[in-house]
């Protein structure tokens, strides 16, 4: 009955999200305050529907019921309990049960910290939001419905896709969705602003902190994602530009420029129109992403469930919120009143550089995703596009990108200084050349591009130290005040300074990778194989088995200037009633390098093949990208991208102040 | 029952909360404006000023930038004053909700849903089949044995046949084929390899399976399944009076009210065109229900057509029922739905002409 109630429950969820839809959409076109106050309470109202409907499919994996076809699918009833619970999400239906219950998470979020919101904008907000949600929730329950039920349940499921088995699962997924979904917010924020007609300042207050919510979820979801395709997949690689990987970086990128644009916006009141036309591309994206790997159109690791009617509808709620929303601009982004105007050396004009360079490189992106799929509809041919391309699009882009931010960084707000910029950021440049230029010296073969790109990674961490120090080195030299100047600065300032300097890292670790070395050994026991700076002999192969899986493996020892170090073990594994064999990659950090091992075969006379690589500071690439999300956290958390109680109270000194200036 | 009553007041619940709203006292509240948003910064500027993170002549720079945009916000239109007098539009609303949202909800679930299907959680379940879960330890006994000992023969045979039966058709091709080079060619070894070839191929006789019968047959010309398979395959191709001559004399070795032995009649009436003895009888309530059965598999596929295996379901089932015409048609829609799909119109021909359609 808890599953019947469920599905109960998700159907219900439709209606509200209906009525979430079209009465305060009506109320806020009429004006009338009682309709657009339904807008918050039917939010809360579809999250408890929706909590309700996704616990009782979790019930449902927990006690095993295969009545229920999607569990008999995707579970089994000796799967561990950590992978019952992300096993929900493991598969089409229940990832679009995740997705929907993020959606409506974030509307009710919204709904919840809507204090001081103005009651016409927050109901056009709910109703975009809302309208969202029901297009999803109708797709769920006609074409992915995860309650259907099987009359004659079997013994027991068919398990997990063995790839799947992992930790990732349970924490890949719901990042990448809160990013993905979190972008919504904006999309409907943009959406009520061109239904309003009126965008002003406290509109952009309100969006940016959501848009630095969605892009920390997505940086941690897209760094989560690449960690666990390097050590799952066992191709030694952390980023292939598979069409599902760009179709998360595509957001990412533009989600990126987001953020920025809003930060002229709330700052400076310009770059309107150009904020709403970016939030409206962040979530089409967003969409795309979803499209791209819901309907099964592209062939990848991702793509487990394909079904051509479903392609359709999703391709159908992509034409009408990409398209509608698209329109909507068009109509009526010439009554919108245009903002501030400023010089174009100036911190405005470098987020606006900074903007186009992240536009055209999620073009470039988007070219080499979508064509192959043009290609393949007109003419039935099936191309790849793979790194060659995006290394001569995407990459020159993002390098000058790279260069222009410390710049972007210390220029002021209004009218830039350029000369002086230069001159405060002279030692930062001079110290990453001159590094740049000793790693060339003293590498030798290595390809060119790699001392560049330690180069370039230093210079965003020096960059974005030199302004946090001029920012608090006071004229007279003080070492108190030092302190509290940057105990005082604001923690917005603070987080794009980490933010920046984690992208340095993880550009040094991204460089660093042209460094490593690659083996691939056909070996027997004891035989010494050297790999970068250590050395690997295979000390014995096995075979064993565990929980639902059988493996055959090899054990190697590493080595050091005849110091033991450890060991890797990597193995082959078959999972009961699976045909694919997964690989099991070993892997041994030292120091910001990894040894990497992934077993090819066994030989019958004991030989082992094996892939082995040492991939020098490869960690500092997802450690850089920990440090980003931090930093976009540290700016959330300063007081000024939020309003909240305490300065609604200042609000009301702030007006007896400022009203006489 | 019980159910009912909580899906009503789920809805109920539902319906009072989005209602709630419209039933409230609204006392106008000012929303705030551009003009606390620029007073705010104002106030903000004054107070890095105090705490010396701002440069006095940056922060009166700042302020006057501030004041001047909040002099230029002051000049704007403000919004249209709300509109508290329309009752009837709230009227209206309540009784579309009050209406609307059962209506919609009931006809929706009862679309899509089981009302009032019970949970059946594997705990419960499990005094149903402990024979199954015997069997499944069974299998990962018998399977951790054969990892450590692979030369044993007669352990691959044991558990081929015991994957054919839970659907483990390619695990099982490799274990025959194990069993096949430890222990010697036999006919029932070879036969159970070329069904196991069957089943992984959906029930087509490939050729590949047939070599393993011929084989079969080559070894011992009296081996049932590899005789049966053989009619099976003549039939797949279309080999009718052939079919019909080995089932018929199959059936001469086979008792015929054992399970196999009504297989081959029932195929042999089949061939025949003979009708069926079993109809099941529209008046009877099971009649009825697989009538119904097949009227929502049919519905199914009217919407959605992707689903071979239901498309071939449907036109057994009409044959089955003697509904010749309905199953002629199946397999044209079928087919419809498949135009590009040749190893399925492959699939759904031959289902076809096994079923004797013509």
């Amino acid at each position: 009955m808890i599953i019947e109630l469920g599905h109960y429950a998700l159907i219900l969820a439709v209606m509200t999200t209906f009525v979430q839809c079209v009465f305060p959409l009506w109320g806020a076109i009429r004006q009338d305050p009682w309709l657009q106050s339904m807008a918050r309470i039917s939010a809360f109202v579809t999250f408890a529907l929706v909590v309700l409907s996704y616990a009782a499919l979790t019930y449902a994996y927990l006690s095993s019921d295969f009545s229920v076809a999607n569990v008999v699918l995707n579970s089994h009833s000796t799967k561990p309990l950590i992978y019952k619970i992300s096993g929900v999400w493991s598969n089409h239906e229940g990832s679009m049960m995740l997705w929907v219950l993020i959606l409506v998470f974030f509307a009710a979020l919204v709904a919840f910290r809507s204090d001081g919101m103005p009651e016409r904008l927050l109901a056009s907000v709910l109703s975009v939001q809302g309208a969202i949600a029901f297009a999803f929730l109708i797709f769920i329950v006609l074409t992915s419905n995860p309650f259907l039920r099987v009359g004659d349940p079997p013994a027991d499921g068919q398990g997990l896709n063995p790839i799947l088995a992992d930790p990732g699962l349970a924490i890949h997924p719901p990042l990448l969705y809160l990013g993905y979904v979190g972008f919504s917010v904006a999309f409907s924020f943009a959406i009520g602003a061109l239904i309003h007609g009126r965008i002003d300042a406290i509109w952009a207050r309100f969006v940016r902190p959501w848009t630095l919510l969605a892009w920390i979820f997505l940086t941690l979801g897209i760094s989560m994602g690449s960690y666990w395709a390097y050590y799952e997949l066992g191709w030694g690689g952390w980023w292939f530009w598979d069409p599902v990987e760009n179709a998360s970086l595509m957001p990412w990128l533009m989600g990126t420029a987001l953020l920025h644009s809003t930060i002229v916006m709330e700052k400076r009141d310009a770059l309107k129109v150009w904020t709403i036309l970016l939030s409206i591309l962040t979530f089409s994206l967003s969409l795309l992403g979803t499209f791209l790997v819901r309907s099964g159109v592209i062939t990848s690791v991702h793509s487990f469930a394909s079904d051509p009617g479903r392609g359709l509808f999703i391709l159908g709620i992509l034409v009408v919120f990409i398209g509608g929303g698209l329109l909507l601009f068009a109509l009526r982004a010439s009554s919108l009143k245009q903002g501030g105007l400023f010089a174009p050396v100036s911190r405005e004009g470098a987020l606006v550089l900074n903007n186009l360079f992240l536009a055209a490189s999620t073009v470039a992106v988007l070219v080499g995703t979508l064509y192959p799929l043009v290609l393949e509809t007109f003419s039935g041919a099936k191309i790849s596009v793979g790194a060659p391309y995006f290394n001569l699009t995407a990459v020159p882009l993002f390098i000058i990108l790279l260069v222009l931010v410390p710049f972007g960084q210390s220029l002021a707000w209004k009218r830039g200084d350029l000369l002086g910029v230069m001159q405060r950021l002279l030692f930062a440049f001079g110290l990453s050349v001159l590094a740049a230029l000793i790693i060339f010296a003293f590498t030798t073969g290595g390809p060119v591009m790699a001392p560049v790109g330690i180069g370039l990674g230093l210079w965003m961490i020096l960059g974005s130290a030199t302004d946090i120090f001029i920012r608090i080195w006071p004229r007279r030299f003080d070492i108190s005040h030092i302190f509290a100047r940057a105990w005082g600065l604001p923690r917005s300032a603070w987080g794009t300074a980490l933010a920046h300097a984690g992208l340095g890292i993880s550009v040094i670790g991204i460089a660093a990778t042209a460094w490593g070395v690659e083996h691939i050994s056909l070996t027997k026991a004891g035989e010494k194989i050297i790999v970068g700076p250590y050395t690997v002999a295979l000390e014995t192969s096995f075979k064993r088995s565990g929980q639902g899986f059988r493996e055959e493996g090899a054990r190697f020892l590493i080595t050091r200037d005849d110091q033991s170090l450890g060991a890797l073990e990597t193995s082959k594994r078959v999972h009961a009633g699976r045909e694919m064999p997964t690989t099991e990659a070993g892997i041994e950090t030292f120091g910001f390098g990894q040894l990497y091992a992934s077993l090819n075969e066994i030989l019958p006379d004991g030989r082992v093949s094996v892939h082995l690589y040492w991939k020098p500071l490869v960690t500092l690439i997802w450690g850089g990208s920990l440090l980003m999300a931090l930093g976009g956290a540290l700016s959330l958390s300063d007081r000024r991208v939020r309003i909240t109680a305490a300065e609604r109270v200042s609000r009301a000194t702030g007006k007896s102040r400022g009203a006489p200036a | 029952m019980v159910f009912w009553l909580l899906v009503a007041s789920f809805t109920g619940f539902t319906i009072f909360g989005l209602l709630w709203p419209l039933s409230r006292v609204l006392r106008h509240t000012p929303d705030i404006d551009d003009r606390d948003f620029y007073a705010l910064q104002i106030a903000n500027i004054d107070q890095d000023l105090t705490r010396g993170l701002i440069a006095p002549d940056a922060a009166e720079q700042a302020r006057r930038e501030a004041a001047r945009r909040l002099l230029a916000s002051q000049s704007e239109q403000k919004i249209a004053p709300s509109d508290f007098s329309n009752e009837k539009r709230r009227r209206i609303v309540a009784v579309l909700l009050i209406l609307g949202v059962p209506l919609g909800a009931y006809s929706l679930y009862t679309y899509t849903g089981s009302p009032g299907l019970p949970d059946q959680p594997l705990s419960a379940r499990l005094e149903g089949f402990t024979r199954d879960a015997d069997l499944s330890t069974l299998i990962t006994q018998v399977e951790a044995r054969l990892e450590t000992h692979p030369e044993d023969g007669m352990g691959w045979a044991t558990i081929a046949p015991v994957y054919v039966s839970t659907g483990r058709y390619s695990e099982a091709i490799t274990a025959y084929t194990k069993a096949i080079g430890l222990l010697g060619e036999s006919a029932e070894l070879r036969s159970g390899l070329g069904e196991a070839r069957m089943a992984a191929a959906d029930g087509i006789v490939t050729a590949d399976a047939l070599k393993d019968i011929e084989k079969a047959l080559a070894i011992d010309p009296k081996n049932q399944r590899a005789q049966y398979y053989q009619a099976v395959a003549a039939e797949q191709d279309g080999d009718k009076p052939r079919a019909l001559s080995l089932y018929q004399a199959l059936a001469t070795h086979i008792p015929p009210d054992s399970e196999p032995g009504q297989l081959i009649a029932r195929r042999i009436e089949a061939l025949t065109g003979k009708a069926q003895t079993a109809l099941p009888d529209e008046t009877t309530d099971q009649g009825a229900m697989i009538r119904s059965m097949v009227q929502r598999l049919d519905e199914k596929l009217t919407k959605d057509g992707t689903d071979l295996d239901g498309w071939l379901r449907l036109m057994r089932a009409y044959q089955v029922l003697g509904d010749g015409d309905k199953a002629k048609a199946a397999r044209e829609r079928a087919k419809n739905a498949f135009t590009t799909d040749q190893a399925a119109l492959a699939k759904i021909e031959a289902a076809a002409r096994d079923l004797g359609l013509k």
